[in-house]
């Protein structure tokens, strides 16, 4: 119980802590938000002939980044979680004149479901090719998936992302280029737009996992070989177990376990490159936003961006920790259990 | 050829009655140096309910020899030749509760003759092994408790006698039933994982166990206890126990025969009094001289000479020839078959100068286990 406790807490301190820092960069980049938006009603003022009133603009600039310039950093901060804490309020979008927390959380589901399901995919790919190519071993199936599972790894993302919007997209014309449904559907429970999701979920979901499962597959395969001449495998044959069984619960399941923890932080990984894949498919999610934000320098929008993906990280990694034992008796809670 | 005819040799005025018969068993291997027998024309006789001790340096064949008697010998091994099985003519295991082999009035199995359904029922249900390494014989990630009912379902024989019976193996083995089964392999100990392995190889009552090392990486003590509790096992559950091991110490006081193989086939077979005592192979004396003891002098103890033979490589007539003290051009030529040496007793060994090995080479036993017998 101590062990889950401690890793919650460490969870919470990586987690202010990130934010943090990404709030003094915030801050104290030059030309950071307050300067910028300050010279921008500045100029505009001055182009206007109106009275520039430091007082005015100041408050003007506090509005629109959520930051009172007059504030140190420290207490910036404190402002900064204290709001969000009590009030979900991020600040407010300058390019999209929302709220930045409506904003990101109408972008979120987009998001998870693009991001999931390509994680969902990649993990169920690494354990199946992993696992083929070990049972296969030495033969072509093994070497031949080896070479396939080589290549897609060295071809960088974008690269190969682009390439997919360019056949499927523009030569064949088969999947659409951008958007998350078609602009004719009604939004609910009807044929036309949940068609339309899937299709323009597909080309987004088919890069992250065609491309992503690669290295971890490599990493399942050698589990799997080392397994596979194990004794306890081979006391299995002989006391009569089902192939079935052998294969779930012997092999797959201890050859899955130095590859798990690592296969649960990419789930970070994933979302972090939402922001190049969105881009890339003009899929309109958190990624999507945040990179519009950067160009737009709409501050709020970008730091309640950083929250976001800092938060799915911290939790990812908690997750693994949290779960770990779960899947591992061996790890386990080591101060509550026996052993002799 | 056959050493040891059932129903016809006596020891103890008791007829002996094979259970497992081996005839010409090879096991051959493929390498890119050529073909590697590691098994090599094995005929040999296991009796019912004996305990036999198969005893040899590393690399002699004894676990080919014991996953041979399960046709278990791993790819790309192949097995050729004769291992029968002859089931009890009234079962142990009740008929009801699992399917008894004879069911179709054959009085003898060939083992490696049967289909896969056939091999699983066989393997487990009449023949059982406890493998090299009970450290790593459990699936780390599973309790103890579900390998004993994973092995009961995948033979479909009912939990509640199987796990009863398994109660009584515990008792045995003396272990705590409830701790043990709720435990991860990871949390016994070495002994506590051995004695579970050797309950869960016994949980559907085979009549035969073949046992490859199990005691290799346990301490002396809990190597004793262990030995003690097998022949108490035998005595309780009339099982025959065929037992690999490279410690002749080890088994002398349990054995009833003591086999010795050397270069993939058995050179010397015996009952441990006149084995040990007075060993007609010259091997066996060699092997008897290089044991270390704590009473001996270190100069009485003598290594054997020579290195061992290379399986794609082994030696025309006797394999032993080119590390024996006595041999000739005879034993250069012809291969000595497994002979009687003493008429009394079944105590055979595959040398053409026995008389000659029994006089001009000496050796003393030290080991007190051995010295009891």
């Amino acid at each position: 119980m101590r062990y889950y406790v401690q890793r919650v807490f460490q969870a919470i301190i990586t987690f202010v802590g990130g934010l943090f820092l990404t709030y003094c960069l915030y801050r104290l980049m030059p030309g950071g938000p307050v300067q910028a938006i300050v010279a921008r009603i500045v100029s505009r003022r001055v182009r206007q002939g109106r009275p520039v009133d430091a007082q005015e603009i100041g408050a003007q600039a506090e509005r629109m980044t959520g930051i009172n310039p007059e504030h140190g950093i420290l207490e910036g901060f404190y402002n900064y979680v204290f709001n969000i804490v009590v009030y979900q309020d991020f600040g407010r979008s300058i390019g999209f004149s929302d709220p930045v927390f409506d904003v990101l959380f109408r972008a979120m589901p987009w998001s998870l479901f693009i991001s999931g399901y390509g994680l969902l995919l990649g993990f169920t790919a690494t354990v199946l090719v992993g696992t083929l190519m070990a049972w296969n071993e030495g033969t072509k199936t093994d070497s031949g998936l080896t070479v396939f599972v080589l290549t897609m790894n060295s071809i960088p993302y974008y690269v190969g992302a682009i390439f997919m919007l360019v056949i499927f997209g523009f030569e064949w014309g088969v999947l659409p280029t951008g958007g998350r449904f078609p602009q004719s559907a009604e939004p609910g429970f009807n044929a036309e737009f949940m068609i339309g999701v899937v299709s323009h979920g597909a080309m987004p979901i088919l890069s992250t996992f065609i491309l992503g499962f690669a290295a971890g597959s490599l990493g399942m395969r050698a589990n799997t070989v080392r397994i596979m001449g194990s004794d306890y495998l081979r006391s299995a044959e002989l006391r009569g177990l089902s192939t079935n069984r052998i294969l779930t619960r012997y092999l797959a399941r201890n050859a899955i376990l130095p590859i798990y923890t690592g296969l649960v932080i990419g789930i970070s990984a994933v979302f972090s490159s939402s922001v190049v894949t969105e881009r890339i498919f003009q899929y309109p999610g958190v990624g999507w936003y945040m990179l519009e934000a950067l160009e737009l320098q709409d501050y709020p929008l970008v730091m309640g961006g950083f929250v976001f993906f800092a938060g799915l990280t911290v939790i990812a990694i908690l997750i693994a920790d949290l779960t770990y034992g779960l899947i591992d008796p061996r790890a386990g809670d080591a101060a509550s259990r026996e052993s002799f | 050829m056959a050493i040891g005819q059932p129903h016809q040799s006596t020891t103890d005025a008791e007829t002996k009655d094979t259970i497992l018969e081996v005839r010409d068993a090879r096991v051959q291997f493929g390498m890119s140096r050529g073909q590697a027998w590691v098994l090599n024309d094995v005929d040999l006789d296991i009796y019912r309910e004996e305990i036999l001790a198969v005893v040899g340096e590393s690399g002699s064949g004894k676990s080919m020899f014991a996953s041979a008697l399960l046709d278990a010998v791993e790819d790309p091994g192949v097995l050729s030749g004769n291992v029968t099985y002859y089931p009890e003519d009234t079962g142990t295991v009740s008929s009801d509760e699992i399917e008894t082999f004879d069911a179709s009035g054959s009085d003898s199995v060939d083992v490696l003759d049967l289909t896969q359904s056939e091999l699983k029922r066989l393997r487990w249900e009449e023949i059982s092994m406890v493998f090299q390494g009970a450290m790593n014989s459990f699936n780390p990630t599973m309790k103890i408790l579900h390998h004993f009912h994973e092995t009961i379902r995948a033979h479909n024989a009912v939990m509640e006698d199987r796990m009863d019976h398994v109660r009584d193996l515990f008792d045995s083995l003396h272990l705590d039933f409830d701790r043990v089964m709720k435990s991860y392999p990871h949390e016994l100990s070495g002994g506590m994982k051995q004695r579970a392995l050797i309950a869960l190889a016994l949980v559907l009552e085979p009549d035969v166990l073949v046992m490859d090392e199990p005691t290799a990486a346990l301490d002396l003590l809990m190597q004793r206890s262990i030995i003690s509790m097998l022949r108490n096992l035998r005595d309780e559950f009339g099982l025959t126990i065929v037992f690999i091991t490279h410690d002749l110490s080890l088994v002398a006081g349990l054995a009833d025969r003591i086999g010795v193989m050397y270069a993939f086939e058995f050179i010397e077979v015996g009952d441990p009094t006149s084995l040990l005592n007075d060993a007609a192979h010259p091997y066996t004396r060699a092997l008897l001289r290089s044991l270390p003891s704590l009473t001996s002098d270190l100069d009485e103890m003598k290594p054997i000479a020579g290195s061992r033979p290379d399986p794609v490589n082994i030696p025309t007539g006797c394999s032993y020839h080119p590390r024996c003290p006595i041999s000739d051009d005879r034993c250069e030529i012809e291969d000595p078959e497994l002979v009687d040496v003493d008429d009394e007793n079944e105590h055979k060994a595959a040398c053409f100068y026995t008389d000659q090995a029994r006089t001009e080479l000496e050796y003393t036993l030290h080991d007190e286990s051995m010295e009891d017998m």
